[in-house]
């Protein structure tokens, strides 16, 4: 049986959160969902994955670009430096409130990040994403 | 003309003397032909025969003469006196030997008339050498005389000339020869003409120093013209004279050129005297130019002054006088160190190097005189005697250039505000925008979905709540930013009221506490919108960051200290973690607590923007689940 595909969520907005798990529950995929409110203690998770290969590494990270504390892009500055290995199944979304220019181009920067979504996640994108992810795999 | 025969009349002779036929004919054809006045005697002056020349110039007739002494027919005059001719007769015949009239000898005619004659008297001897008479022939030399005498007297003057003159003038023959040398250049040579003529120059010089005049001489020769040039001559008693000298040929009465003359004149005191004027016109024109150079400078905004060696003003301009309250005339010839107490000393070292290396330095410095602080261009220059300095006041330039930059960089934080204000505005719209539409999507699967512990709708009627207060504070926001500020005397103690009426509804769902003491200021004189929007926001804001575990405490206060108001907001709500976030908290990008709560970013931000905008500033004091302070501090007027 093929493991279920393994997203995180990364957004300090609780609501924010839940209105995305529910979207991926209704989306019909076998998913299993990280949901975080902060971005320290996202990547504490996933180097306890790393270190100890408990759990498949996310498939797909969706993480917002503004947040208290550690913002987006300084998660993304860290999750860069971890093992090749694993990140190279990985693929990553920035979601953003307002899409700003400085923001898209900041986002060329690094290579892992796949795209800059406009808040809010609808099933539609979900699903297309997604089902791009699955046939990739 | 009539034969005479002296045979005839000699025949009526007694005085026993005979001459032959044959010679008194040849005689008589001579005499009658020759070109000068004859007249013939018998040794003792009668007169025998004359020829025709003497009839014309003595003016008697052969028959009248004959017969007769040679005195009556022979008048002349030498020296003032009547000649004795008969002397001079017997004289030649005694004597038996021609004998000359003296010079300058006067033959007066019969008809007053006057010839100056010249010639002799000479004896005719016989073949016994007896004198048997005397010829005294004579010639007309007036003419001759006269020109002789004006020749005379021209070479006389022109001797005169040549000999008296201060020009050096000589003349050599073709080969270079001296043939005559005049006195000036004796005097100027040390040499004496007599023992130099019919020799070369090398005799009195060395040949290096006659160069010039050999070349100069073979080329007058050569080319047959005048040449004229410039020369140094040392003269014998050492000094240096300059000459103007004119070389050029003579010409002999073929046309010829037979020698060259030389003449040379001092022209030293003249060239002195042209260099003087010149000197004297260059002076002038540099004394005009000066003139013109010292009403520049006396004028000029710069403070100008000039220092000789040993820093003595020598020059002291009207800016000078303006800025340091001394006059010129008293400065001139004091030294810097007499002048000032401290501050003249101030670029001595500048100076100094200026003065030794010559070199030109320029700076710009500060300097404080007592409170006043200056800036200035300072320009040091050498100068023939010393050094001059410009002085140029920038103080105000970068007075101004400092404002300038000063108001650059405001606008530029104003800007990097206003874009930032933009940002969060679009942020903070948009983020409860995103959630309505999450769940709309959401309700499409499941109208009835129940997240956090709330139906859809409401959900959405609470984020729609959110997206309201936002808006409202982006209003309030924008329309204080634009507002004039005005003025006016504000009750402390009604605004308070005014906003607890506003929020009313918040105040009784968190059970708060508003406590406040005005005493110290009960009144405030600002702009009233902006104490309003204030204190709104701060109470706005304990009241949305409140502690769940306590009942919700807020105190409102005024104070009075060091010429500022503070107006403080204390509240014992969740606190702030001031060592992580002590500098985003007035920033437009604040929110400590999650996204439950939103916009208040603009809120604090706006606190701060007010504050500083009347002339304060915004600070806050917190622990975190203790509490916060706001101070807001706004000058007294």
């Amino acid at each position: 049986m093929k493991s279920p595909i393994h997203i995180l969520l990364l957004d300090d907005d609780p609501m924010s959160n839940l209105i995305n798990e529910k979207i991926f529950q209704f989306s019909g995929y076998d998913l299993k969902i990280s949901s975080f409110v902060d971005a320290k203690e996202a990547l504490n998770f996933l180097r306890t994955i790393i270190k100890f290969e408990d759990e498949k590494f996310p498939d797909i990270i969706f993480a917002d670009i503004n947040m208290n504390g550690m913002s987006g892009w300084e998660f993304i500055d860290e999750l860069s430096d971890f093992p090749e290995i694993f990140l190279s199944n990985c693929t990553v979304y920035m979601l953003t409130s307002s899409i700003d220019q400085q923001d898209i181009k900041k986002a060329e920067a690094y290579e892992i990040i796949k795209d800059i979504i406009s808040k809010p996640l609808t099933e539609e994108i979900v699903v297309r994403n997604i089902s791009k992810i699955i046939f990739h795999n | 003309m009539t034969e005479h025969s002296i045979n005839d009349s000699y025949a009526n002779n007694d005085s026993g003397k005979s001459l032959d036929i044959s010679d008194d004919v040849w005689i008589s054809k001579i005499l009658h032909k020759m070109g000068d006045a004859i007249i013939l005697s018998d040794d003792n002056g009668v007169v025998l025969n004359m020829n025709e020349v003497a009839e014309n110039l003595t003016g008697w007739k052969l028959e009248q003469s004959q017969g007769k002494p040679i005195e009556n027919i022979f008048n002349a005059i030498h020296e003032g006196v009547s000649f004795p001719v008969q002397n001079l007769v017997l004289k030649a015949s005694n004597e038996k030997r021609e004998i000359a009239l003296p010079n300058h000898t006067v033959l007066l005619k019969r008809n007053g008339s006057q010839f100056i004659i010249s010639n002799s008297a000479i004896p005719i001897l016989d073949d016994h050498s007896n004198v048997s008479g005397v010829a005294l022939v004579f010639r007309d030399v007036t003419e001759q005389s006269i020109i002789k005498k004006k020749l005379n007297e021209s070479e006389g003057l022109l001797k005169g000339i040549l000999e008296n003159t201060s020009m050096i003038v000589y003349i050599k023959d073709l080969t270079g020869r001296y043939l005559f040398i005049n006195r000036q250049k004796e005097k100027v040579y040390n040499i004496d003409a007599s023992t130099l003529i019919g020799k070369y120059s090398t005799e009195h010089l060395k040949k290096e120093t006659d160069l010039q005049n050999e070349q100069t001489h073979f080329q007058v020769v050569r080319e047959n013209r005048q040449i004229e040039f410039e020369q140094k001559i040392k003269h014998a008693d050492g000094s240096i004279h300059y000459y103007h000298t004119s070389k050029f040929p003579l010409y002999d009465e073929e046309n010829k050129m037979y020698a060259v003359c030389v003449v040379s004149t001092d022209i030293t005191e003249s060239k002195k005297n042209i260099e003087m004027k010149e000197m004297l016109l260059s002076k002038e024109i540099v004394q005009k130019s000066e003139l013109r150079y010292d009403v520049l400078t006396d004028n000029m905004p710069n403070m100008f002054f000039s220092l000789d060696r040993k820093y003595r003003h020598t020059s002291f301009n009207k800016a000078c006088e303006k800025f340091t309250g001394k006059k010129a005339e008293d400065v001139i010839g004091k030294t810097i160190d007499e002048v000032y107490e401290d501050n003249g000393t101030l670029f001595l070292p500048e100076y100094k190097v200026v003065m030794k290396t010559g070199k030109a330095k320029n700076f710009t410095t500060t300097f404080n005189i007592g409170e006043e602080s200056y800036i200035y261009r300072v320009n040091i220059y050498p100068t023939e005697n010393g050094i001059s300095v410009l002085m140029t006041d920038l103080t105000k330039q970068k007075q101004s250039e400092k404002n300038t930059l000063e108001m650059v960089s405001r606008l530029e934080t104003k800007n990097k505000e206003l874009r930032q204000f933009a940002y969060a505005v679009s942020h903070d719209l948009r983020a409860p925008i995103a959630r309505v539409l999450g769940l709309i999507s959401l309700s499409r699967n499941d109208p009835g979905f129940i997240i956090n512990d709330k139906t859809i709708l409401e959900n959405v009627a609470i984020e729609i709540g959110n997206l309201d207060n936002v808006v409202k504070d982006i209003n309030n926001a924008i329309s204080i930013r634009d507002e004039a500020k005005q003025k006016s005397i504000i009750e402390m103690e009604n605004e308070l009221d005014l906003i607890k009426k506003v929020l009313e509804n918040e105040i009784k769902e968190s059970n708060a506490e508003i406590t406040y003491d005005f005493s110290e200021q009960p009144v405030i004189s600002s702009v009233k919108s902006y104490i309003y929007s204030i204190l709104y926001n701060l109470i706005s804001n304990a009241l949305k960051y409140r502690s769940k575990s306590r009942p919700l405490k807020i105190h409102v206060q005024t104070k009075l200290e060091d010429e500022m108001i503070i107006l403080s907001v204390e509240d014992n709500g969740l606190g702030i973690d001031l060592s992580r976030n002590a500098e985003k908290i007035f920033g437009l990008y604040n929110r400590f607590h999650g996204k439950t709560i939103d916009g208040k970013g603009i809120g604090l931000n706006l606190v701060k923007v007010q504050a500083e905008s009347l002339g304060g500033k915004a600070e806050v004091e917190s622990t975190v689940n203790v509490g916060s302070k706001f101070k807001i501090y706004f000058p007294l007027e």
